[in-house]
């Protein structure tokens, strides 16, 4: 698991302290004292966990958050900070933080957190790298295969889908064939998985254009 | 005719109209011995004459014998009664000269009746005649009587008397020098004469026959002198009489003056056991003496009054208080002034408060003769003296009259209370023993400047004073003291406040204050406790993290002793970092007196910011320093500058809670005129330029939950240092509250 933790604390020596804690873990660690030196370090390719103090000057732990939020970026975030109240708290869980810890921070609690943060990334990251995969076949898909997926996907029948769309059962049958092919399966279950990633339709949900 | 038949009988006139004359002066004139002695002399000499005038021209020497026996009487008259003159003009001589001579005289005549044919000769013989001046005399011859010794020895002895009389009147009593010289010169001559006379006939010696006239002539000048005494006496009597009646006239002046002034006056003829009062004394001391002339004259009246003339002037004193007033009375009049006050019972039955004073004359021996008094019914200022004393009794203040040798002569309640005289009363007391003993010494050459340069001021300015109480007990005090002229000398009126209360109400005051601005800073506190708390922990997680790191390390590759020394020192800062956080708080949080130490005002905005960093962050407030370099020193709290900055920084930030940006600045300005200033300046909507005084005030306050003290506290702080707080509004906006101090020197 190769994941860089970002930490960013404004107050140097905690900021030392909680970096020896996970290098001495074997984490890979980068150490930032402000959100903006953060924003510097921070490559939205490489999976990374976030450990934030909850209060900087200039922009806080929250602020950071939205705009991470706001950039589409979703690196794991977890919250330490010295004087957690209950609002900030149920914001930053809101908005998908891992954890919300409390300094002084017990190591093993902040580790768990952060493994799991790491964890959670890589999963992400992987879920992602196949949803890119199957929106890449989709994206190769012609007009009229992606008309006649949605059908395939709700398990009708060639004959059915012939008789939905108007055309011949052969063409149908084409067209599955090409399908099947383009997206690398060969069965329609696995069809049916892909499809999903691709966000072409939800499993029992009727294609958008056969709603009649 | 010739000059004899002129000279005897004249003489003989002359003497009888003299003594005539004496005569009458003597019964005019308070019957003088001198006049009738005189008188006596001149009708013996008159005789004389007579007798003298008989035997001048007579040839038979048995007349004649006869007539020198009886001339040898109005002789011893004459003598005796120029004797009798001397002796009563002047007194001086040795009586028993004179009483010897008188003696001698009579022994004298006595031999003259009894042996041979008078004094002078046991017998006549014959007669010659003797021519002188063209007239030839009868001059008896016989042999002398030797008893004509006696007269003679009576003669000297006359004579010895007068030139006694005249010696020791020359020594004594040199102003009667000439009358002394002309009676006792006149009589001495005279006696001689009388010498030489019985002498001339005696030794059959040639005589002049004008004895006599020369006896005449002498008495003459005795008498010229008298009469000038007498004269002079009747010039001294008018003159008296003038003065007596002046005096009568200024005594009624005066008893009229006493009259309408409602003064009693009397005096006691203490030997006499008389007293003398105007009706107004009557009236005053109510004595049971008869008015015995009209009380509107003012005339005296004289009140015989037995041996009780004291009873006289205390008949209305109560009968228990009379022994004690006579006492006092009487123990006074041995002075030659008194002044004694008691009181009466008026016929009304009020009480009346009388004063006697006056003057008294002594004998001797010291004992009063006569003692003049005024009597005066003092009630009303009696009464007034009680008012004026009852109003300085009333009076918070002690008062103390203190008389130039630092006596006190009078006390008010107060001064007796403070000082614990009440029972015994301080009249008489020395001031300085109401000093601590340290300092008396100084005091009586403090007070000897005062008398000296006498003025209203405060005593001792500036310095702690500190009285003491009979009974030990020092009390601080504040003395104010003024001048008081009374009767020529410097007096001092010293007005003595008892500090003790006041100086304990200052300290309740001033413990009061910094407990409120305990109270103001422990809710401040409260306020920024989530900053503090974030303080804290900071470097607490620091150290938890470094040492669970230190533990990692150890447990995976125990030889990575660079790190961990890093690790350690990293914890060793942080724990110190907590300590200096904590330290702070307890700070802020101790209940004390504010110590004042020189402090630079720079590293109090360092500290403040250290506490409250925290908090501007969490409420996103950007802050900015602006310190001047080389700030000097002030001499202040360093606990209570802090507040006062905590208190400026929060209310700024309140204020910029709606808008945005959110900074404030903190700014201290280069000394200036002696003064260091520091403003708080924020970013937010201001003060209405009402309320820029106002905020100052104690429960003024905009925030929902505020006390409103926190300005009002600062103020307080502030003016404590000596320095002054105020708000304005910056010209870019925003609200600027400035404070300054002085520096030190």
């Amino acid at each position: 698991m190769s994941a860089i933790v970002h930490i960013v604390d404004d107050d140097p020596s905690v900021l030392t302290a909680l970096g020896r804690c996970l290098q001495a873990d074997g984490l890979a660690v980068t150490l930032s004292q402000s959100t903006r030196e953060f924003l510097e370090h921070y490559d939205p390719g490489v999976a990374s966990c976030v450990v934030l103090d909850l209060q900087m000057p200039e922009m806080n732990g929250l602020q950071l958050q939205q705009l991470l939020e706001q950039r589409g970026q979703h690196p794991p975030l977890i919250f330490v900070s010295g004087c957690a109240d209950v609002a900030s708290c149920a914001s930053a869980m809101r908005a998908g933080a891992i954890d919300f810890l409390t300094k002084p921070v017990e190591f093993e609690v902040l580790l768990e957190a952060v493994l799991r943060g790491i964890r959670t990334e890589t999963e992400v990251r992987r879920h992602r790298q196949k949803e890119q995969a199957a929106e890449q076949c989709w994206s190769a898909l012609t007009p009229r295969e992606k008309e006649v997926l949605p059908h395939i996907v709700r398990g009708r029948l060639n004959k059915q889908i012939a008789g939905d769309l108007g055309v011949s059962l052969k063409t149908i049958k084409v067209h599955r064939a090409r399908i099947m092919h383009k997206l690398g399966v060969r069965s329609v279950a696995d069809l049916v998985r892909v499809a999903e990633l691709a966000h072409v339709c939800r499993p029992g949900e009727a294609p958008p254009a056969a709603a009649a | 005719m010739n000059w004899v038949e002129l000279i005897w009988p004249l003489v003989t006139a002359l003497s009888l109209v003299f003594g005539l004359v004496h005569l009458l002066v003597w019964w005019t004139h308070e019957r003088e011995g001198a006049h009738l002695s005189l008188a006596i002399a001149a009708f013996s000499l008159a005789f004389l004459t007579l007798l003298e005038r008989v035997i001048l021209f007579n040839a038979i020497p048995a007349q004649i014998a006869l007539v020198i026996r009886w001339m040898h009487v109005p002789l011893a008259v004459l003598v005796a009664a120029l004797l009798v003159a001397v002796h009563t003009t002047f007194g001086l001589g040795a009586t028993w000269l004179a009483v010897t001579a008188m003696g001698l005289r009579l022994l004298a005549l006595l031999l003259n009746f009894t042996t041979g044919v008078n004094l002078n000769f046991l017998a006549i013989d014959h007669i010659e005649w003797r021519t002188w001046g063209g007239v030839a005399f009868a001059y008896p011859v016989g042999p002398p009587n030797p008893a004509l010794l006696v007269g003679m020895l009576s003669n000297l002895m006359v004579g010895l008397y007068l030139a006694h009389t005249l010696l020791l009147g020359l020594r004594q009593q040199p102003q009667r020098r000439n009358a002394l010289l002309l009676v006792c010169g006149a009589c001495l001559l005279l006696s001689a004469l009388l010498i030489s006379t019985s002498l001339a006939w005696a030794m059959d010696l040639p005589r002049i026959p004008l004895t006599l006239p020369c006896v005449m002539a002498l008495l003459l000048a005795i008498s010229w002198q008298l009469g000038k005494d007498l004269i002079r006496w009747n010039q001294l009597e008018g003159k008296l009489r003038r003065s007596e009646r002046f005096r009568l006239r200024i005594e009624t002046e005066l008893s009229q003056a006493a009259l309408a002034s409602g003064q009693g006056l009397w005096q006691w003829d203490v030997a006499g056991h008389s007293l003398i009062q105007n009706a107004i004394n009557r009236r005053l001391l109510g004595n049971s003496a008869e008015a015995s002339l009209d009380a509107q004259s003012g005339a005296r009246e004289t009140v015989r009054v037995g041996e009780d003339a004291v009873g006289a002037l205390f008949a209305r004193v109560d009968p228990e208080e009379l022994p004690h007033v006579r006492q006092l009375f009487e123990t006074a009049i041995h002075q030659p002034n008194y002044e004694i006050e008691y009181s009466v019972h008026d016929t009304s039955g009020q009480r009346r408060w009388i004063c006697l004073r006056g003057s008294v004359e002594h004998d001797a021996g010291g004992a009063p003769l006569i003692v003049r008094g005024i009597t005066q019914d003092i009630s009303q200022r009696r009464s007034e003296q009680a008012q004026l004393r009852a109003v300085l009794d009333s009076s918070p203040t002690a008062l103390l009259l203190i008389d130039p040798e630092g006596e006190i002569r009078y006390a008010n309640a107060q001064a007796t209370a403070i000082f614990g005289y009440a029972e015994q009363g301080m009249a008489g007391v020395q001031v300085d023993t109401l000093l601590p003993a340290s300092c008396r010494g100084q005091h009586a050459h403090h007070r000897g400047e005062y008398v000296q340069h006498p003025r209203r001021r405060s005593m001792a300015s500036g310095r702690d004073l500190f009285a003491q109480a009979r009974c030990g007990r020092q009390f601080p005090v504040e003395i104010a003291l003024s001048p008081l002229e009374i009767e020529g000398e410097v007096h001092v009126v010293a007005a003595v406040e008892d500090l003790t209360e006041r100086r304990r109400t200052a300290q309740e005051v001033a413990l009061e204050r910094e407990s409120m601005a305990h109270m103001s800073r422990v809710s401040l506190i409260g306020e920024i406790s989530g900053s503090l708390a974030h303080e804290l922990n900071q470097p607490l997680a620091a150290i938890l993290s470094n040492a669970q790191a230190a533990q990692r390390m150890l447990r995976r590759n125990p030889a990575e002793i660079a790190d961990i020394r890093d690790i350690l020192d990293d914890i060793v800062e942080n724990d110190r970092r907590a300590g200096q956080v904590i330290s702070r708080l307890r700070g802020l949080l101790k209940k004390e007196f504010r110590v004042f130490v020189p402090l630079a005002l720079d590293e109090v905005v360092h500290d403040a910011m250290r506490v409250i960093r925290n908090d501007l962050i969490n409420r996103g407030v950007e802050y900015r320093l602006d310190l001047a370099a080389n700030v000097a020193r002030v001499l202040g709290d360093p606990v209570q500058l802090q507040q006062v900055l905590l208190n400026l920084i929060i209310n700024a930030c309140d204020a910029m809670a709606e808008c945005k940006p959110r900074a404030v600045t903190i700014r201290i300005s280069p000394v200036r005129d002696g003064v260091i200033q520091c403003e708080v300046h924020d970013t937010g909507g201001g003060i209405p330029e009402q309320m820029l005084e106002a905020i100052f005030a104690a429960f003024q306050t905009s925030k929902p939950n505020g006390m409103g003290m926190g300005l009002s506290i600062c103020r307080t702080i502030i003016r404590a240092h000596g320095g002054r707080i105020w708000a304005t509004n910056a010209p870019g906006g925003g609200a600027c509250l400035i404070f300054e101090l002085p520096v030190m020197e």
